[in-house]
């Protein structure tokens, strides 16, 4: 694949992706040219050894990280097309992040977390947080909507993580590792909520996990291998 | 996003609260050493606040300030007559007598001897006695602060006896004066038992109080003075400036009280800038996650100032209101300080070294957020 046949059926297209850290002597080369299609509607999972570059490949995807080479399109948006400025209002517009450490301000509640992207994008307080209300509600946590982080489990932190990825509808959710500091029963659940929440036709979820457990809500699971992806075309069982 | 960033510092109570002490010590130490330094330098003209009637001041020409030194020759009374434009002129003594109270005590005081027939030079606010009972042989004048260091809690009564060098004195009056940098007591008494109480005896002629004539250029009547008499002779606000100057130029009060400005400034600086940066480091994963969801620089930027300007109107409004209450208190129980006030420039100066302090420090804060790798969040 190359980036003059771009698949603008595709959420995400990647072309001959690499990416290098450090300089000089230190300079080591962490992803290989990877070249993935990731349709919406999808759950996709990205899964690998350790160290392999799973948390490096969703942050060129997600544009937080600038790619040494190739090229990186969302819904046909070139990404190095954009001025850092603009791809932060492109994260902020198009992208949902959640986190494996959740990532909440322990001084908001959980509502007030939820509403970040919105007041982000110049939302007034009361609205977002009759939205933050809302979502909270759906996912099951209307309950500890006013609670601070701290006063919560670890899969309702997570929980009120995924509510702030989805609260300005994103058209790409992407997780890395978001059960990975759950227990069991936690993930499981977490994962039925991406699953219902976040797989919608207009919509593309990526998933970086370790956890086999999980691996029965891949609608498609990417395999990849020292900065390579093993096995590019597996559809999920 | 303000209320984020208000909610982010208001939730680490304890950087919170060292922040604003930061601000709000070095905010009091400024203020309030400033407020000091000026009080008391203030004061070095003391006397000349209290005496209006004349407008030129004519002294030996080794005299820079009020508290005299060389005393002027008899003749200059009338050669300062003399002088074209000159409407009146009088003596004024200023000297130094050590006191010895009812309880013998003794004390230092600053004597200061007035025309004996005009009276000119004993200022206005009488709280008790008439200037009349002045031109008795022996007859003094106190001023209030120094009756209250004489007499502590007891009411003003005249009548009192001291004995000034040895000799009887009569207290018949009580007046206000402004504090004198050189001497708690103010003594207020005829020239010519000013004369007798002195040391010596002499003739100690130490100023000339002269009044230029209505419409005449009083710069030019004093040159006028000096070359005439070989005198020098200078407007009120110039006898002023003068004692201030000699004052700022020859003792170790600015610096002295410039050092513990510095030390303000230090110690703020150097508390402020720590924990800022600590609350920024402590805070840092929290701005990566903004980043990472597209939180712009700018409104990052925005929220660190933010946070900085409101601890550090907060300590400055703690700071310099604990300044205002201190000198508060020192105009009511400390006699010396009752000219002592904070001057709006040093308001406003502690104000601009404050915001500079907490945008300097909040910038240098900042810069490990700005250069922060959004890609952090996936990490820790
Ligand atoms: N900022 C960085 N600077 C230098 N090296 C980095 C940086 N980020 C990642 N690496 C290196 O790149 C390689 C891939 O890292 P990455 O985090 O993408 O792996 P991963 O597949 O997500 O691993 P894990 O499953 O442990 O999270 C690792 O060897 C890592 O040490
Ligand atoms: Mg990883």
């Amino acid at each position: 694949m190359d980036a003059s046949a771009a698949d603008f059926g595709s959420a995400i297209a990647c072309y001959g992706l690499c990416k290098d850290f450090g300089d000089g002597a230190e300079k080591r080369r962490v992803l290989h040219g990877v070249d993935v299609a990731i349709a919406p509607g999808q759950m996709t999972m990205l899964e690998g050894p350790s160290g392999c570059g799973k948390t490096t490949l969703i942050s060129l995807i997600g544009g937080i990280l600038a790619p040494t080479e190739g090229e990186v399109m969302l819904w046909g948006q070139r990404l190095r097309a954009l001025s850092a400025r603009d791809l932060g209002r492109f994260r902020l517009q198009h992208i949902g992040f959640v986190f494996q450490q959740f990532h909440l301000l322990p001084a908001l509640t959980a509502a007030e977390n939820v509403t970040l992207p919105l007041m982000a994008r110049g939302w007034r307080k009361r609205s977002a947080l009759d939205a933050a209300h809302a979502l909270l509600a759906q996912l099951g946590m209307e309950a500890h909507a006013n609670k601070q982080p701290l006063q919560l489990s670890g899969g309702q932190q997570q929980r009120v993580a995924i509510a702030r990825a989805l609260i300005h509808r994103p058209r790409l959710i992407i997780c890395d590792e978001p059960t990975a500091a759950l227990d069991a029963r936690s993930g499981q659940k977490i994962m039925e909520l991406l699953h219902t929440f976040a797989v919608d036709p207009d919509r593309a979820c990526l998933v970086v996990t370790h956890d086999q457990r999980i691996h029965r809500f891949a609608d498609r699971i990417i395999a990849m291998d020292d900065g390579r992806i093993s096995n590019p075309s597996l559809p999920a069982s | 996003m303000s209320w984020i960033a208000l909610k982010m510092l208001f939730g680490d109570r304890a950087k919170y609260a060292g922040l604003i002490f930061g601000v709000a010590f070095s905010a009091l130490l400024i203020s309030q050493q400033s407020a000091f330094c000026v009080g008391l330098i203030n004061t070095t003209p003391g006397l000349l606040y209290d005496i209006r009637e004349p407008d030129l001041w004519v002294m030996d020409a080794r005299v820079n300030t009020i508290d005299g030194g060389a005393s002027l020759p008899d003749t200059a009374l009338a050669r300062v007559h003399g002088v074209p434009g000159i409407a009146w002129a009088a003596p004024l003594f200023k000297g130094v007598v050590t006191l010895i109270g009812q309880d013998q005590s003794q004390q230092t005081a600053s004597l200061i001897g007035v025309d004996d027939s005009t009276l000119l030079g004993l200022p206005r606010e009488r709280l008790l006695g008439s200037a009349d009972d002045l031109r008795r042989s022996g007859a003094i004048f106190i001023d209030e602060a120094g009756y209250r260091l004489l007499w502590p809690g007891e009411p003003l009564r005249i009548g009192r006896v001291l004995e000034l060098n040895d000799r009887r004195a009569v207290l018949v009056g009580v007046l206000r004066s402004s504090p004198q940098f050189t001497s708690s007591i103010a003594i207020f008494t005829q020239y010519r038992n000013a004369v007798q109480f002195a040391p010596g005896g002499r003739n100690r002629l130490s100023f000339l109080l002269a009044r230029t004539r209505s419409g005449s250029d009083v710069r030019a009547v004093a040159a006028s003075v000096s070359q005439r008499t070989g005198l020098k002779a200078l407007t009120h606000d110039e006898f002023i400036r003068s004692t201030i100057d000699f004052f700022i130029r020859t003792t170790p009060i600015p610096a002295s009280f410039g050092f513990v400005v510095v030390l303000g400034v230090i110690v703020g600086a150097v508390i402020i800038g720590l924990t800022f940066s600590l609350f920024i480091r402590d805070h840092l994963p929290q701005f990566a996650a903004m980043k990472a969801i597209g939180v712009s620089n700018a409104t990052i930027i925005g929220m660190v100032l933010l946070q900085g300007l409101l601890v550090g109107f907060i300590g400055y409004a703690f700071g310099v209101g604990l300044t205002a209450f201190t000198l508060d208190l020192g105009r009511q129980y400390i006699p010396d300080f009752r000219s002592f006030f904070l001057p709006w420039p040093i308001v406003i100066g502690t104000a601009v070294i404050e915001i500079f302090m907490v945008i300097t420090a909040g910038f240098i804060a900042l810069r490990r957020v700005l250069v922060a790798d959004p890609a952090m969040v996936f990490r820790t």
